[in-house]
Parts: structure tokens; C-alpha cells; sequence
């Protein structure tokens, strides 16, 4: 017999196992290219950060389709690299919170009383934090941090800060969905036909409790994104020089006036993948509507 | 009870997507009488009171047919909660359908607490001040009506308006539809799938099936000598007392999908006495007796069906 | 005398109300006590708020009671049954939407309570799941099907398979037909009426239908606000009912046999579980309610095996008569 972790295991393709429509088809090619551009992206371009300060600020041609930042390095080159930065960062700032905030939304849905008290309460405190004090306090040490495991330079304390912050959504709507799902009468049933409290929770409670966030977490990635995006446009981020599409959007700022299209490219980037995962999310959503 | 014309509705079919799940429906109802339609699931009764009240949900349309109204209608739905604005108290929820006719303030609300008192709702100068959650659905079904008489009406519109209530309170409300039916001389349509509801309101019935009427008749008449397979059914499956337990009557097989279109008869394929004509063509609405009409080719000769016991 | 199949003795369920600042109990069963024999079919009809559909839960041992006993063959229930003493009783839901794990297919939900249980090996376990399904009237192929692609009877046989499927001594249906068209009412009553029948089933039938109860019950219990006010075998209790409620609902009962509109004989609604009346629990609304019953709760008349909780017990017969004249309440016909 298999194992509940097993069962767990399976969970995910069993929620997601959906139809998508056509805008959602859509929107799965272009996040499709965003990946494809992510794995074999940086193997295609030159180095992203090689600088070349003679030929500083070029416009578009046919060595450089993107012309060059302020220090001469090439704009195409790191408009791929970054790809790989943001999404890979992107998926973790959702996978992460994503587990969290199950485990604990499930736990304060199903348990209830105190259980349930001290888990939302715990959020209510999490959400009152202004956030922006937690990404100054760890702008100093992400400048000093190696890459950890899956995380590159400087990014492991920026995900602890969307970790504690982001699983709040989560388990929110997982203890929401679980409440409604508990009420069922298939869960009387269930119940009723002396089914195990754990084999309630996974095969009836949890399957039909988290298509939802499903759906959010996708949406989330481009959340994610773009907040990275936001704070590394204040200077907050991901530490040069390596390549990510905020802090590009901050180092050309200055020269929109002339060179706009160091704002633009990364910008539209940034956009894309944010449409992209939006059409699949809301294409999620209607099927599971039907 | 004949009055004129309140209500006129000519070949009204509404389509659902690509087919259509009312297939021309022409009724009439005069002032002061209420006609009942009665139907199970999917037979077209509820779109059809909705496309009259050109309310109906969105991606089902009016494809043809005409609706004339003498006068203004108003419609009471199967659940007053999801009706009423539970952001406003009932009393000033009511009183919108005479302040939208300028009717003032202070005006309104007055005629406001008649309306409740009307419709029988205790203490109505107390009740206009509450919110729909501190009402019990009864009370709020009265709410519903007082709300639609404020728009004074000549055509009140029932869609299914007791079936979420207790037996007792259903009983209430139906000698409230008939007493304001009565006073008031207004033309009732009542939808119900239930049978012996409208028989307690209505003075004629019409059944529907498939998007289609199938019998159309003073209600008695219906009842005691129904002259299409499909109302004989209907009425036979109601159990009652001396038919033994597992002996009730049933129809065989299910009801075809609405927007299903047939070149004969749509009850055919679960008719006891279906012969080759019934699927080849479609029965006309043929008149039995003056006023009492039905859409089967046997009206002239009714003949007990055999019961079944298979179903669904 | 048999020892009976189901014997519920002065139960009581209770739950905390907060309204407000205040703290409340309400009382959903207030000391009920009902037999059932082996393959007898119990109706218990009310209102909506009168306790019926907890006293169902209690039974199947979804809910805990506050005091009193749930016993089964002449054995009492805990209130937290093992998994062998939970599966003796089994539920029938009301909404078939709502009592299908929308995910799993029938097969799904059919098998998994046979594993559980260890009723049939892995090998036999789709044959027995197939057995089951036409044995409620559904073609075997529906064993893969998903609830969405089922109609709302077909659901209802589901629903009636899976409660089969662990071998049940008793089945509580709450209002199992009442979300059905009426053509589909009678086929499941029909089923049921097979089931009794073949399988010598035992049953619990919730509803506030009079009709499909007169259909298919052997004895009837009428409940109000927490108490049972009447009991006793469906011909004697439809013919001479002894309670002025229990006159009440049937006459409130639609039915094809009255001509005209008639008075309501029952004026006003149920009053809330949480303020009980003194006294009679039903004075307040009882058009032959005097001075006793506003002050002393009434004991059971008998006639026979025919129990009615009233100070009047079968003293008036037209109810309908006295109830038109009564003054108290809202007066729908004046």
C-alpha cells in the first residue's frame, strides 16, 4: 500500500490535471518561452557582465541588438541572462510560501481551536509588518551572502524575507477552502463510513481545497517578479552584477531620456511573463468553474 | 375572473447556447386569474417565466416570440436571500419601487408599512426597520411580495416562491398569492414542479416538457381527466395513500437534454403508448374539451397508461 | 417481544450560541426516546428547526449528544463509536450535489469503504462494486463514471450504493428525496421499498414530506422544537391523528384531492430552539391551547401503540374549523 507522502506526492498533478482554454493556452507558449529562454538562453549570448567601457551607452545594432549599458555591457546578453534570475527566483518565492502556508493553513482549518488562534494571529502580526524594514535590514547581508543551494549570490536572505512574509496568502486561503470543504457532505460520509482522519484530510479534504491556490500561486509567480523587480529598483535587490530585470530598470533610468530602450526591454519582460501567468491563472479559474 | 388580458405571450422561445430550451410557448393570462405552468427540471418553465420578466441569466437569450404586458410586472423568486439587498432594511428595500417613480421620502416608507401589513407581516411599522437576516424565510418570501406589489403591478411573476419553505408556511403564502390575487385582480404565473402546490393557487395549468407546452387546461379538468401520457405520469407518480410502498408509478427513462430538438414528439421515447407517428411527427396542440387542449396525438381516445416501476 | 434493531432513549443535543455578547445554548433534541424494529422503516417528519435532521446526525454518530443513549441490537453506542460500530449505521444525504467527492469516481468512493472494511479482497473489490451499483438500479458502467456526469437521481443511487456498500444494520436518510423532480421521488422511494424488502433494511426516514412518508414508512414520529409530540403506525396516525400539530401539517400538506384554496389552519412560523415555550412547547401556536398547557408540560396519551404528547389528545376533530376563528397571530383570510 502506498505510503500518505506518496499520496501527497501526487496531489499536485491531480489539482492541476485541468483543461486550459484558449487564453490559457496562450498564456502556457509564452511562459513556455520564458523557460526555454531561461535553460538554453545563456548558452547563446555573450557574457552578460563583460564590461566594455569604450563602447559605453551604444545604441541598437547588429552587434549589440539591445545596444549597451552604462559600463558597455551588452544589453541583449543580460536581458537572457536575467530570465534565468527572475523566474527560477519567481517559482521559489511561490513554491516556498506555497508549502508553508498549506502546512500551516491545513493545520489551523482542520485542528481549529487553539491550533487555528495562535497560526492566525501569527498571520494578523505578519501583515501588520511593514515589509519594507525587513528587505533594509537584510540589504546589508545579502551583498555578503553566497549562493545556497538553488538560490544565487546574495538571494537566500531576500527569500527568507518573502518566505515569513508570503505563506500569510497561503494559508489564508487554504484554511478558507478547508473550512467550506470540512461542511461537505461527502466529509460526513466519509466520516460516517469510518474512513482514517488522515485519509479524510488527503484524498477528500486537500484535493478539493486546493485547486484555488492553485490558481493563485500561479499568478503569484508573476507577483513575485515583479516584486523583486520593485526592490531591486530601489537598490534593494539582488546585488550587481549580476543580471536581473529591476535592477536594470534602475541602473538605465537615468539615460531614458536618450537610451529608453534600457527601461523599455526589461520592462516589457517583465510584463510578459506577468500576462502570461495572469491568462493561465484566470484560465485555471474557469475551468475549475465549469 | 374574466378580466382582460393582462399577459400575452406568442411563440416565445429562448435559446441556450446553440439550441433552444424554450421551443414556442404561447400563453395568455387575463386579469384577476392565475395560470400555474408546471414542469420538472429542464422542461423550459422557470426560462420562460424569465424571459416574460426579461430577467434572464447571462449567455441564455430571447430568440423569437412576443411579450406583451397591460401594465407592469413583477416578479418573486425561489430564494428571498439572494433577492433581498441585505444592506438595506426591508422597509426602505420596498419603498424603492415608489421612490423610483418619485414617489417622496417619507411617502414611501409609509406605503412601505401598508404594503407589509398587506401581505400579513406583524408589527409592520417595526418590521420596515429590520435587516432580511433577522427574518425567517417566510417573512422574508412577504418581504419579496410586498416589494414586488409596490411597483403595483397587473402581472405578478412566481418562480418556485415556496418550495425552500416548511409546509405550514408554504400553506400561508399560497392563500397570501390567492387572497392578493383576488383583492387586487391581478394575473398570476406561478411556476412550480410541484403538482399539488399550483393546484391550491391556480385556475388554469399548463404543463411543459421539453421546452414545449404539453396540456394546457382549467386546473380540475387537468387533474381529474389529463389528457397527455406525460401529465397522467406526473400525477400518478405523486404518491399517495393506497398505493403500497415500491409500487409507485415512474417514468422510464430521463428527460432529454433542453436544447435537444425532435422531429416528432419529445415524450415519445418514454411514452408507455408511443406508436410509429409519435416520432415521425409532432403532435399539434389539440383541443379535448373547450379550453383544455393538449399536444398528443391519442387526445381524442385517453386511456389509462401501465404503470412502470423502472426509472430515472 | 424482539429486542429492537434501534433504540434511542432521552436524548439531548445541545450547542453554544453566541449572539451578540451573550452566550446562549441551543437545545436542537430535548429528550427524545423512539424504537425501531428489524425492518421497519421509521418516518419523522417537522418543521424545518425541530431537531430532525440532528437527531440524524446523532444516530449515525456524526454529531455527539449531550446526554442520553444511541443502542443498537439491545447495545449502546458510545458517543465516539469504533470503526466497526460506526459502520452499522449508515447516512443517505439530502443534496446529491453535495454529498459526492467531486473528484473521485463511484468506483473511487465504492471501493475505498470496502477496503477499509476488508469486505471483499482486492480482486473482487470492482465485481462487489458493480454488484452494489445494480443492485440501486445503476448500470455497471457507471462504476468509472464522476459524480458531474451523473444526473441528480443517478447521484442519489450513489449515494444510496456507498451507504449499502459497508453493510449497514440501519440507514438514516435525511431528506432523500426532497432536492429530486418528482418523477425521480418515486423511483428512489420505489429502491427503497426493494431494499426493505430484499435486504430486510432497517430504516431511519427523515422528511417533511408528508407524502412520500405515508409512501413508504411503517410508523411516524412527528417532531417539534426538540420533542417527539406524536408517534404511531403511518394508518393510524394519518387517520386519527391525536396532536393538533400533527393535524396541522397534514392539512398544510399539498395534495391533489382539495379543490379550492383552504385557511391555514396553523398561523404563524416555528418559534426559535433557543426561546422553548412553558409548558406545552406547541401553545403558542395551538388553536385549542387552555390555561394547562401554557403551565404543565403534557405526558403521553396512549391508544394502543399510538402515543400523543397533549392535554387534548384527539379531543377536537376539525381543527381547520376552530384554527379559521382563531385570533391569535397573522390572520391570512379575515
Amino acid at each position: 500500500m502506498r505510503s500518505y507522502a506518496g499520496r501527497l506526492g501526487s496531489l499536485l498533478p491531480r489539482a492541476t490535471r485541468l483543461k486550459l482554454d484558449r487564453k490559457g493556452k496562450f498564456g502556457a507558449a509564452i511562459l513556455g518561452a520564458y523557460v526555454l529562454v531561461a535553460f538554453v538562453g545563456l548558452y547563446l549570448v555573450r557574457d552578460p557582465v563583460q564590461q566594455d567601457l569604450v563602447h559605453r551607452l551604444a545604441g541598437p545594432s547588429w552587434h549589440h541588438w539591445l545596444g549597451t549599458d552604462s559600463l558597455g555591457r551588452d544589453m541583449f546578453s543580460r536581458l537572457i541572462a536575467a530570465t534565468r534570475t527572475d523566474l527560477r527566483f519567481g517559482f521559489l518565492a511561490m513554491l516556498i510560501p506555497l508549502a508553508i502556508g498549506t502546512v500551516l493553513g491545513a493545520v489551523a482549518g482542520y485542528l481549529g481551536g487553539i491550533a487555528d488562534s495562535v497560526i492566525m494571529r501569527l498571520a494578523d502580526l505578519v501583515q501588520s509588518f511593514p515589509v519594507i524594514l525587513l528587505f533594509l535590514g537584510v540589504a546589508a547581508a545579502a551583498g555578503t551572502t553566497d549562493s545556497f543551494l538553488l538560490l544565487g549570490p546574495g538571494e537566500l536572505p531576500i527569500m527568507i524575507v518573502f518566505a515569513l512574509v508570503g505563506w500569510v496568502v497561503y494559508a489564508r486561503l487554504i484554511r478558507s477552502e478547508i473550512l467550506r470543504v470540512r461542511n461537505m457532505d461527502y466529509i460526513d460520509a466519509a466520516r460516517g463510513g469510518g474512513l482514517s482522519t488522515p485519509r479524510i484530510i488527503v484524498r477528500h479534504i486537500l484535493p478539493n481545497a486546493i485547486p484555488q491556490t492553485v490558481v493563485y500561486a500561479v499568478v503569484d509567480v508573476g507577483l513575485a517578479v515583479l516584486s523583486l523587480a520593485s526592490i531591486s529598483y530601489l537598490g534593494l535587490g539582488i546585488p550587481a552584477p549580476n543580471p536581473e530585470w529591476g535592477a536594470m530598470i534602475n541602473d538605465g533610468q537615468i539615460y531614458l531620456a536618450q537610451q529608453w530602450w534600457l527601461v523599455v526591454a526589461p520592462g516589457i519582460a517583465i510584463a510578459g511573463l506577468g500576462i502570461a501567468l495572469a491568462l493561465i491563472g484566470d484560465g485555471l479559474d474557469d475551468e475549475m468553474r465549469r | 375572473m374574466s378580466g382582460d388580458t393582462a399577459l400575452e405571450v406568442r411563440g416565445l422561445q429562448v435559446s441556450v447556447g446553440s439550441g433552444h430550451a424554450v421551443k414556442g410557448v404561447s400563453l395568455g393570462v387575463r386579469a384577476g386569474e392565475c395560470l400555474g405552468i408546471v414542469g420538472e427540471s429542464g422542461s423550459g418553465k422557470s426560462l420562460t417565466l424569465r424571459a416574460v420578466a426579461d430577467v434572464l441569466p447571462r449567455g441564455v437569450t430571447r430568440a423569437a416570440g412576443d411579450v406583451v404586458v397591460h401594465g407592469r410586472s413583477a416578479m418573486v423568486f425561489q430564494e428571498p436571500m439572494t433577492t433581498l439587498n441585505p444592506t438595506m432594511r426591508v422597509g426602505d428595500f420596498i419603498a424603492e419601487g415608489p421612490r423610483s417613480r418619485g414617489v417622496p421620502k417619507r411617502e414611501a416608507r409609509r406605503r412601505a408599512v401598508e404594503l407589509l401589513a398587506e401581505v400579513g407581516v406583524p408589527d409592520p411599522a417595526v418590521r420596515a426597520r429590520a435587516w432580511p437576516h433577522q427574518l425567517s424565510g417566510g417573512l422574508r418570501q412577504r418581504v419579496m411580495i410586498a416589494a414586488a406589489l409596490a411597483v403595483e403591478p397587473s402581472v405578478l411573476l412566481c418562480d418556485e416562491p415556496t418550495t425552500a419553505l416548511d409546509t405550514t408556511v408554504q400553506a400561508q403564502l399560497l392563500a397570501l398569492i390567492d387572497r392578493l390575487r383576488a383583492e387586487r385582480g391581478m394575473a398570476v404565473v406561478f411556476v412550480s414542479h410541484n403538482l399539488a402546490v399550483v393546484s391550491r393557487v391556480a385556475q388554469r395549468v399548463m404543463v411543459m416538457y421539453a421546452g414545449r407546452v404539453v396540456e394546457e387546461g382549467p386546473t380540475q379538468e387537468v387533474l381529474r381527466r389529463p389528457r397527455h401520457p406525460y401529465t397522467q405520469a406526473l400525477i400518478e407518480t405523486i404518491p399517495r395513500r393506497g398505493v403500497a410502498a415500491g409500487q409507485l408509478t415512474t417514468i422510464q427513462g430521463a428527460p432529454p437534454d433542453p436544447s435537444e430538438e425532435f422531429t416528432g414528439c419529445a415524450f415519445a421515447p418514454r411514452c408507455a403508448r408511443a406508436e410509429d407517428t409519435c416520432t415521425s411527427l409532432r403532435p399539434p396542440m389539440l383541443e379535448a374539451v373547450p379550453g383544455h387542449t393538449a399536444g398528443c396525438h391519442f387526445v381524442a381516445a385517453p386511456r389509462a397508461i401501465a404503470p412502470s416501476k423502472e426509472g430515472v | 417481544m424482539t429486542t429492537p434493531r434501534l433504540s434511542v432513549k432521552d436524548l439531548h443535543v445541545q450547542f453554544p450560541v453566541r449572539s451578540g455578547h451573550r452566550k446562549q445554548t441551543l437545545r436542537a433534541v430535548d429528550g427524545v426516546s423512539v424504537d425501531l424494529k428489524p425492518s421497519e422503516i421509521l418516518g419523522i417528519v417537522g418543521e424545518s428547526g425541530c431537531g430532525k435532521s440532528t437527531l440524524a446526525r446523532v444516530i449515525a454518530g456524526l454529531t455527539e449528544p449531550a446526554h442520553g443513549s444511541v443502542e443498537l441490537d439491545g447495545r449502546p453506542l458510545p458517543p465516539r463509536r469504533t470503526v466497526q460500530e460506526q459502520r452499522a449505521i449508515q447516512m443517505v444525504f439530502q443534496d446529491p450535489g453535495a454529498s459526492l467527492n467531486p473528484r473521485l469516481t463511484v468506483g473511487a468512493v465504492l471501493t475505498e469503504l470496502l477496503h477499509r472494511h476488508g469486505i471483499v479482497d482486492r480482486a473482487r473489490e470492482r465485481e462487489r462494486a458493480e454488484d452494489l451499483l445494480r443492485r440501486v438500479g445503476l448500470p455497471a458502467r457507471a462504476y468509472d463514471a464522476r459524480p458531474r456526469q451523473l444526473s441528480g437521481g443517478q447521484r442519489q443511487r450513489v449515494g444510496i450504493a456507498r451507504a449499502l456498500a459497508v453493510e449497514p444494520r440501519l440507514i438514516v436518510a435525511d431528506e432523500a428525496v426532497a432536492a429530486l423532480d418528482v418523477s425521480v421521488q418515486a423511483a428512489i422511494l420505489n429502491l427503497f421499498a426493494d431494499l426493505r424488502v430484499s435486504l430486510a433494511l432497517s430504516m431511519v426516514f427523515i422528511s417533511h414530506d408528508l407524502s412520500a412518508v405515508q409512501a413508504i414508512c411503517d410508523r411516524v414520529a412527528v417532531m417539534y422544537l426538540g420533542k417527539i409530540v406524536e408517534v404511531g403506525s403511518v394508518d393510524e396516525l394519518f387517520s386519527a391523528p391525536g396532536h393538533p400539530y400533527t393535524r396541522a401539517l397534514l392539512a398544510a400538506s399539498p395534495s391533489l384531492e382539495e379543490t379550492a384554496a383552504v385557511a391555514p389552519p396553523l398561523t404563524g412560523e416555528p418559534p426559535s430552539p433557543l426561546r422553548v415555550p412553558n409548558g406545552c412547547r406547541f401553545h403558542p401556536r395551538c388553536p385549542l391551547a387552555v390555561e394547562k398547557c401554557h403551565i404543565a408540560e403534557p405526558q403521553w396519551e396512549m391508544q394502543g401503540e399510538h402515543r400523543t404528547a397533549c392535554h387534548r389528545a384527539w379531543e377536537v376533530d376539525d381543527v381547520t374549523a376552530a384554527g379559521a376563528r382563531h385570533p391569535r397571530g397573522i390572520a391570512l383570510n379575515p
